[in-house]
């Protein structure tokens, strides 16, 4: 194994304090070494040196798209007037659940590294973007804002240095699209969630039309550690320069131990499922893996077993695929093919916006289509007629989500199509619909 | 896109926050430089203290917040969260997504569809029970996983399923262990955790009323 990953294979960040149980609370927060980063910065580190140091660091973006995360920062513009963060807790991409955890065991973390984005930016004011559902979570957070507040770490001149942040919580109430930066943004300003079209990026005109951060609970809960540990530390880890630091797996589906897994970036999918998570459930043949939520596109068993596909970054690119936001499902030889395509393409044809009519519609012939292989009523032509949605899904859209699903289902008819034409040509599902919808 | 799944929304006469909601919603607009922010929050506290969003709701809620009342329907239709029908007592949502689809989520359905006298996007008549199908919900790590009310059955079983339905109709409430609380560490040892004895379920009280 690289010697960079080697090192911290058992050692956790993000999810360090996952296991104390104080940690939710400010007194067993700042006894494991919580918010003395912010101490650090306000009193000895200029903003500007906390976007370099951040840049210094490589952190990437854990939400999806794996955005450099301090990159992100430099493109607002140095202007007078409020600026903001949302923070995108809406945390809804099939086969990811970190954030929720990072929210119910750690929120004062979350809290740190939301005030360095602040500091590092200049912005007075943040909003957590809270999923609806996550009820739970959102206590948490609540409570221990209150606590931060109480403390001064929250409010008017922190900690007296004339840093002023108010940050709030804010519900979202069920909707996938609200995850996407500008869909979010909509929400918050209490519209239908419907992403803008970009340029301009938030970053220049965002919420209420002024400069806005949107980063990811995962990113941000990052940054107290960078802090304190150093750029140069956190870009030691992982398997290189681009693809620094750990990152949260979600694995669920398939495993004998489904669950949060915090790992350097680099590992090759085949150790992360043999090694912590414990293998395929009960022994059984491992099929495919979807490795970064459900728009990631989906890998087989082959490239997971000889060509052995690393999860960083730029390693899931290159194989055709992406990081997303983490979230790696699991399938084995049980599991149809057809019947996976189709739960996801249901679930992107509900969650479309319904703005962009190739998204609208699109959405709908690919559930209504793969619906239907599934049901046994498939047509001759019917791989043909998805082959030829598929181009049209890419790159014609306000957001990603069609793209998003064009890739999650173009991934499953070409890498599984001998699966799809059996469904046709037998009107049955071979494997005999082991989970209808 | 989120649509209504259940049936057209049903007309009374008046709608007026209690005036607890009101002093929240006092709280909530002031959160924002922007009063339009607080639009789906107010809806939402709107909808706890009335069981779902009226049109009486919407026509108030329109008048707080200066906006047509179309354009309130036009929010409300876009939250899949916000209902324009009442729901059962006990709201069950179930994941049928992916990873809950793998692990057994459509057998979890139709089993607490029979248990429960009622269909996938129904209320049951004497309005105590509703179940709902619903996309990922974020815990796929504990498939298959369902949310009564606001807390979430991770891992659930028929067991499960038995021992909470029972405790409702006796109108107990049954929270998960740990909902609130911090669990095992990360890396396995939560799912091994969460994987442990078949129910896990504690915290019963008697509901009040």
């Amino acid at each position: 194994m690289n010697p960079r990953l080697d090192a911290l294979v058992d050692e956790k960040i993000v999810s360090g304090r996952f296991g104390n149980p104080e940690a939710p609370h400010i007194d067993g927060y700042e006894a494991s070494g919580g918010y003395l980063a912010i101490r650090e910065v306000l009193s000895k580190i200029k903003p500007k040196e906390v976007t370099e140091i951040v840049k210094a660091s490589g952190l990437r973006g854990r939400g999806g798209a794996g955005f450099p995360c301090g990159l992100k920062w430099s493109f607002v513009p140095d202007m007078e007037g409020p600026k903001y963060l949302a923070v995108n807790a809406d945390e809804g991409e099939p086969g990811t659940f970190k954030d929720r955890e990072l929210m119910l065991r750690d929120p004062h973390q979350l809290i740190e590294g939301i005030l360095i984005a602040c500091y590092a930016v200049g912005i007075e004011k943040a909003y957590i973007y809270i999923r609806g559902e996550f009820a739970a979570p959102a206590r948490t957070v609540n409570k221990a804002l209150a606590e931060a507040y109480e403390r001064g770490y929250v409010g008017e001149n922190i900690l007296s240095s004339g840093f002023s942040c108010d940050i709030y919580t804010h519900m979202g109430a069920g909707a996938y699209i609200c995850g996407e930066e500008t869909g979010l943004i909509e929400s918050l300003e209490g519209k239908r969630g419907h992403p803008r079209l970009k340029p301009p990026f938030p970053a220049v005109v965002g919420l209420y039309g002024r400069p806005t951060v949107v980063n990811n609970v995962e990113t941000l809960s990052n940054l107290p550690h960078i802090i304190r540990n150093g750029a140069k530390w956190f870009a030691a880890i992982g398997i290189d320069e681009k693809n620094t630091g750990t990152r949260i797996y979600c694995v669920s589906g398939h495993v004998e131990k489904p669950g949060l897994y915090e790992l350097p970036l680099g590992l090759t999918l085949e150790e992360i499922i043999d090694g912590p998570c414990g293998g395929v459930l009960e022994g059984k043949m491992l099929k495919a893996v979807i490795p970064g939520g459900a728009s990631a596109p989906v890998l087989t068993a082959r490239e997971v077993r000889e060509e052995k596909v690393r999860m960083d970054f730029d390693a899931l690119a290159r194989a055709g695929s992406m990081g997303g936001s983490g979230g790696v499902i699991v399938m084995d030889e049980t599991a149809c093919m057809v019947q996976a395509a189709q739960r996801l393409a249901v679930f992107f044809e509900h969650e479309s916006c319904g703005q962009c009519s190739v998204c609208r519609e699109g959405t709908g012939w690919v559930a209504g289509i793969l619906s239907r292989i599934e049901e046994g009523h498939g047509e001759p032509d019917d791989l043909a007629t998805l082959d030829s949605i598929d181009p049209n899904m890419r790159g014609n859209t306000i957001c990603v989500l069609s793209d998003a699903c064009a890739m999650m289902f173009g991934a499953f008819v070409n890498k599984f199509r001998g699966e799809f034409e059996a469904h046709i040509e037998s009107g049955l599902c071979p494997l005999g619909s082991p989970y209808p919808a | 896109m989120s649509v209504d799944r259940f049936p057209h929304s049903v007309e009374e006469e008046q709608f007026e926050f209690e005036p607890d909601a009101r002093a929240e919603l006092v709280r909530i607009i002031e959160k924002y430089p922007v009063k339009r922010s607080a639009l789906i929050p107010a809806l939402t506290l709107a909808q706890k203290q009335n069981g779902f969003i009226s049109n009486a709701i919407m026509r108030h809620v329109a008048e707080i917040f200066e906006i047509p009342p179309m354009e309130i329907w036009g929010v409300v239709t876009f939250y899949g969260m916000l209902k324009t029908q009442p729901l059962g007592e006990f709201h069950f949502q179930v994941c049928n997504n992916l990873s809950c689809a793998l692990m057994g989520a459509a057998r979890l359905l139709r089993g607490l569809e029979a248990r429960l006298g009622v269909k996938a996007g129904h209320t049951r008549e004497d309005g105590k029970f509703s179940i709902e199908k619903v996309e990922c919900l974020g815990a796929c790590g504990g498939a298959p996983c369902l949310q009564v009310n606001e807390d979430y059955f991770e891992r659930a079983t028929p067991e499960m399923i038995e021992e909470i339905t029972t405790a409702f109709e006796n109108n107990e409430w049954v929270s998960p262990i740990g909902a609130d609380e911090v669990a095992p560490p990360c890396r396995g040892a939560v799912a091994a955790a969460k994987m442990g004895s078949g129910i896990k379920v504690a915290g019963r009280e008697r509901l009040s009323g």
